[in-house]
């Protein structure tokens, strides 16, 4: 609808947005023209640096109003509809949530109710077996037969059709089986099975225990089993236990009504594993891996629990996501409580459907709420775009009128409709539109007249003499006012006015032909005082109205004048002039702008008649001079040609002070030149009797430098002398080096004589160690003496018993009785001749001894004689030490003497430049002498000259 | 020592108490070789060897010492099997005995085979019993004839009774000519 308007109507939108600014604009904005402010609106949007807010500011400016206006009203119209929507959304969702919460729970808690009654159904059965008699009543039961007893068993199951029990099965207290009944999965006899859990409950609790189901390895399949005590029916001692199995097959009738609505179940035994549930993939396996935040629902019903004090009825619902299914899910998880036999905590059960399920009801209410809402909101802002449109229509007419105003089109009109603001707008507009009008007319004879007048003013610029500037003045006026007449009338005090200037034009009469010289009506503005200003413009449209006395209307009349311009303006101090202008034969109205304009004309008049006066006197001015100072010029010259008596004429003006100057000038001149004729006198004299000191002087000088010269002859000899002594210093320190080299080479022989003694005892210490081994040879030559001594005397008696044994064998043996004897014998003088070597080895022994002694003497002394050595060994150090000191104490006095030398030579240099010094000085004094000479020949040069001047 | 080596000696008596017959023998065999016994370092005797088994070395580690007997007995030895009494024959016959002579790790002890006459059988049964002395000298052969009294010589002396005679080797040295048969009675008492 917007877009279709816009359309048809394009050349609105832009005058709108012009408008619009303007309003918002200081009040003197409001005067500069409509491009300026369109130029100015351009400029923010081109500017670079602004933050996102003054753009959206910016582009808010720039909207068109219908836009704006359109905005309003729809936001205004849509937003409390779509609020309102919102909130009936919001307030309807959550009721419904809850309900659907509340139903999800209710159902959950069905459910759990059916799975109580369904166990504690079996467990009743369980309990009913056991209390059989022919189980509980130890008198029978030991009666019947155990065939009787499984045939009861079957019986049960046979009565009990619709619960479809495995198998019934009765043990003993340990867990061995005692008889069972007929069954499709019947238990092996040898297992014993008081290791399960609920076989020991049963039997620790007395009462009836449910198992948590198992799966059965063959067959894949859970079962749930109830373990009862049989007690006697007298005495409650405990007998054996009954155990009811029954399939899960059963169970599941309970829950086919709600999966039928595609809700998911899942039980949840003691140890958090599911033992049964609709996708039986998770059967055995923790309930966390199908439903992921199953443990956070647990937290929350258990911190119901134990927040609300009961036990049953806790329960927890949230959304969590389905593993399996992947999608989320709707989950409510409760405890099923009430089930005896039970291991705590219980089980639990998990309902859960997914949430597009559970919330569809909430998802046909959001899309209704949506829809009703989007269809009334578009209504309305229909309405109000539309009534917005209309209201802005009038306003949008009046900014096109406004536009084609400031385009120029100052016809442009607005059609009035009724009586409110908007036509109260449109009639001022209209107004406005004709003040423009008048205005530019205006503005265009201004601009004329203001051309005229500059360029009359360059015409008088351009005139050189007072009547010249006055004819071209009238004529201008003539011609811009296009008036009859224009003349000036001039009076002197004293004098009598007249008319200076006149200007005609057409058949109009001319006052200066007619001789007509006073004009007594123009006396009464002469009021006798130069201040009378060129704005005091007198403007007369009619005579006959102008409170003119009769005399003067008259003359006026005379001249057929109606209309009248008078304005009077002052020339210099004394004359005063009177601008004026008539319309003849015809009144005339004078307009504000012909009066500022003659008032311009009667300044600009003023400014050219000074200014052609000023003209003339500078002119006259400058010929005076001329002629004065060639006067001046003819009468000095005589003191050029050196005659300082001459002087000129002083007169009055600038030339007359010059002559002044001048003339005093020459008299300082003519002192001086007679100053220098007495000085030039007093020179000469002066410098005669200095030629003679200057003589003097230079003798003195010669004198000064002989006497330097002996004095460096002597410096020169103490020189020679310090040198020598240098040389001697020299000569010792030599012969303190020769010193110093025997006592190294001391040292040497010192050293060699220390290593000669350490060489001795060394050989002394091998000596006494040979002597020592031979020692020790010598006893070992005593051990095999003794030796061969012990052996003679072994051969000694084995002869004698040899020789006693011949004795006893009689004569026979005689001849071996003698050679036994001889053996004897000859063992005797070895013996004897070993007594020999043991001496002579003893006194070797003592000898050894005796040399040991006699060496280690030796010893002794080498080291008493390196001892010494050392000793004058460190006083041979001392004596170098000392001959080293004496050796620097004689370098250092050779240094010194050096440095005396030095100095010495310095002295003589010194002297020397003395002696040159006063040569130079001599010289000097030389010099003097000639230019004293030159100076006095200089002097009576000039007073020849001076005397030339004529003082 | 050159002077005690053996000399042939030109006359000397053999003597035999158990064989008289043995007289009418060349005067060859007249001669009797004796075994010079130095009981100390001075005293020399003259023991005959015809009674003389052996001369041997004992060390005083081989000796048995026996309690309750005569000083003079030094103690038993294991000779070849047989128990040999060893008697210090120097402390028998009144001399200084041999540990009093300076310490020796070993003595020397001459063996005799000594016959003993019990009187009631005829048989005589031989007992050996070693004589310790100072040293054994050499062997002298001498003819018994030669030999002069005990009592030309000394009266008295407790070494009188085991003798049989002086012999006169030289104007300078006589040597007392041991008794064997006087030995054993000494021992026995």
């Amino acid at each position: 609808m917007i877009t279709n308007y816009s359309n048809t109507k394009p050349k609105i939108i832009d005058p709108l947005h012009s408008k619009q600014t303007p309003n918002r604009s200081s009040p003197a904005d409001r005067q500069m023209s409509l491009d300026d402010l369109k130029s100015a609106v351009d400029k923010p949007v081109v500017r670079p640096k602004v933050s996102w807010r003054n753009r959206a500011i910016d582009y808010w400016k720039q909207i068109g109003l219908r836009r704006k206006a359109t905005f309003f009203a729809v936001t205004i119209a849509v937003v409390p509809v779509a609020a309102v929507g919102g909130i009936a959304h919001q307030f309807a969702a959550r009721s419904l949530s809850e309900q659907i919460v509340a139903e999800q729970e209710s159902r959950t808690f069905d459910v759990a109710q059916k799975v109580t009654l369904f166990t504690n159904h079996v467990v009743s059965d369980a309990n009913s077996i056991a209390s059989s008699p022919l189980l509980a009543d130890t008198e029978l039961s030991e009666v019947v037969a155990t065939e009787k007893k499984v045939a009861m068993l079957n019986d049960f199951i046979k009565e009990h059709p619709q619960e479809e029990y495995e198998s019934i099965a009765v043990f003993d207290l340990n867990g061995n089986l005692l008889f069972q009944s007929q069954s499709p999965r019947p238990l092996d006899t040898e297992e014993n099975y008081s290791s399960h859990d609920y076989f020991q409950r049963a039997i620790s609790s007395q009462g009836a225990a449910v198992n948590d189901p198992e799966i059965h390895s063959q067959s894949g399949q859970n079962s749930l089993a109830v373990a009862t005590p049989i007690k006697d029916s007298e005495t409650d001692e405990l007998l054996g236990i009954v155990r009811v199995q029954m399939s899960l097959d059963r169970w599941k009738q309970i829950f086919q009504y709600i999966m039928a609505e595609n809700w998911e179940y899942r039980l949840i035994d003691t140890e958090k594993y599911v033992f049964d549930a609709a996708e039986t993939q998770f059967i055995g396996r923790p309930a966390e891996e199908d439903l992921v935040k199953l443990g956070r629902l647990r937290e929350n019903m258990e911190a119901k629990q134990q927040s609300k004090q009961f036990d049953d009825g806790a329960i927890a619902t949230g959304k969590t996501k389905d593993q399996d299914d992947d999608f989320m899910a709707l989950a409510s998880l409760t405890r099923i409580s009430g089930i005896e036999g039970i291991s705590s905590p219980g089980w639990e059960i998990a309902l859960s459907r997914p949430i597009k399920d559970a919330f569809a009801p909430l998802r046909q209410l959001r899309l209704a709420l949506l829809v009703g809402t989007s269809v009334t909101a578009l209504i309305v802002a229909a309405i109000a775009a539309e009534a917005a449109d209309r209201l802005t229509l009038p306003i949008l007419a009046a900014a096109g009128a406004v536009k084609k105003i400031g385009h120029g089109e100052l016809d442009t009109r607005i059609q009035l409709q009724g009586k409110d603001e908007l036509a109260v707008l449109g009639a001022n507009i209209n107004k406005m539109a004709d003040k423009l009008k008048t205005f530019v007319r205006y503005q265009a004879e201004e601009a004329k007249r203001s051309q005229q007048l500059r360029d009359l003013t360059l015409d008088l610029s351009r005139t050189d003499n007072s009547k010249q500037v006055f004819q071209t003045a009238l004529k201008g006026v003539l011609k811009s006012l296009n008036a009859d007449r224009a003349f000036i009338y001039s009076r002197s005090p004293g004098n009598k006015g007249k008319i200076v200037a006149e200007s005609v034009a057409g058949k109009s009469p001319s006052l200066l032909q007619g001789k007509t010289v006073n004009i007594d009506y123009l006396e009464q503005h002469f009021v006798g005082d130069s201040s009378i200003s060129s704005q005091n413009v007198r403007a007369i449209s009619n005579i006959y109205l102008a409170n003119l006395s009769t005399t003067q209307i008259k003359q006026l009349e005379a001249w057929d004048v109606c209309s009248e311009l008078v304005a009077p303006f002052v020339t210099d101090r004394h004359g005063q002039n009177i601008l004026v202008v008539h319309q003849c034969r015809q009144e005339r109205s004078w307009q504000q702008s012909e009066i500022d304009f003659f008032a311009q004309l009667t300044s600009q008049l003023m400014l050219a008649w000074e200014r052609t006066n000023l003209l003339q006197q500078q002119k006259a001015a400058r010929e005076e001079l001329q002629h004065q100072a060639l006067n001046l010029l003819t009468e000095v010259e005589p003191i050029g040609m050196g005659d300082l008596t001459t002087r000129a004429t002083v007169t009055e003006g600038e030339i007359g002070t010059l002559a002044d100057s001048y003339n005093s000038t020459v008299e300082s001149l003519q002192k001086i030149v007679i100053q220098v004729q007495r000085s030039t006198t007093q020179m000469t004299t002066a410098t005669s009797s200095n030629e003679e000191f200057a003589h003097l002087l230079s003798e003195r000088a010669s004198q000064q430098s002989e006497a330097a010269a002996l004095a460096l002859d002597r410096i020169q000899a103490m020189t020679d002398s310090v040198q020598e002594v240098a040389h001697n210093t020299k000569e010792v320190e030599a012969t303190f080096q020769d010193v110093l080299q025997t006592v190294a080479n001391g040292d040497i022989a010192i050293d060699r004589a220390v290593t000669g003694i350490l060489n001795i005892r060394e050989t002394v210490a091998e000596t006494a160690k040979k002597v020592k081994r031979l020692g020790e040879s010598s006893q070992k030559i005593s051990k095999v003496v003794n030796l061969i001594d012990g052996f003679a005397s072994q051969t000694n008696l084995l002869a004698l018993n040899a020789s006693l044994e011949a004795s006893r064998t009689g004569e026979a043996d005689h001849n071996f009785g003698i050679v036994a004897e001889e053996i004897r014998t000859l063992a005797q003088q070895s013996a004897e001749a070993t007594t020999e070597i043991e001496k002579i080895v003893a006194s070797i022994q003592l000898d050894t001894k005796e040399v040991f002694k006699a060496m280690e003497e030796g010893i002794e002394r080498v080291a008493i004689g390196t001892q010494l050595v050392n000793e004058t060994r460190q006083s041979l150090d001392h004596i170098a030490n000392s001959s080293q000191q004496v050796n620097s104490r004689i370098a250092q006095i050779a240094q010194e003497t050096v440095e005396e030398s030095i100095v010495s030579q310095e002295i003589g240099r010194t002297i020397a430049e003395v002696a040159a010094m006063a040569n130079k000085t001599s010289t000097d004094a030389a010099r003097v002498f000639t230019s004293t000479k030159e100076l006095l020949t200089v002097a009576e040069e000039l007073q020849i000259s001076v005397k030339q001047f004529k003082a | 020592m050159v002077s005690d080596t053996a000399i042939e000696s030109g006359a000397a008596l053999f003597y035999s108490n158990s064989s008289p017959k043995s007289s009418s023998k060349p005067p060859l065999s007249a001669k009797k070789q004796f075994l010079r016994l130095y009981l100390t370092a001075q005293t020399v005797t003259l023991l005959p060897t015809d009674r003389l088994k052996e001369v041997l070395t004992v060390s005083t580690e081989q000796i048995a010492p026996m309690p309750h007997v005569s000083p003079w007995i030094m103690g038993t030895h294991n000779w070849r099997g047989n128990i040999l009494w060893l008697i210090d024959f120097g402390a028998l016959v009144g001399l200084t005995p041999l540990y009093q002579q300076g310490s020796s790790f070993s003595y020397t002890a001459a063996i005799l085979q000594l016959g003993i006459d019990d009187g009631v059988s005829n048989e005589t049964e031989s007992q050996a019993i070693g004589l310790v002395v100072n040293r054994v000298g050499n062997i002298e052969r001498c003819s018994t004839d030669s030999f002069k009294a005990v009592s030309a010589f000394t009266s008295d002396t407790k070494l009188a009774k085991f003798l049989q005679g002086y012999w006169l080797k030289s104007e300078k040295e006589i040597l007392a000519v041991l008794e064997p048969n006087s030995i054993l009675p000494a021992i026995v008492q």
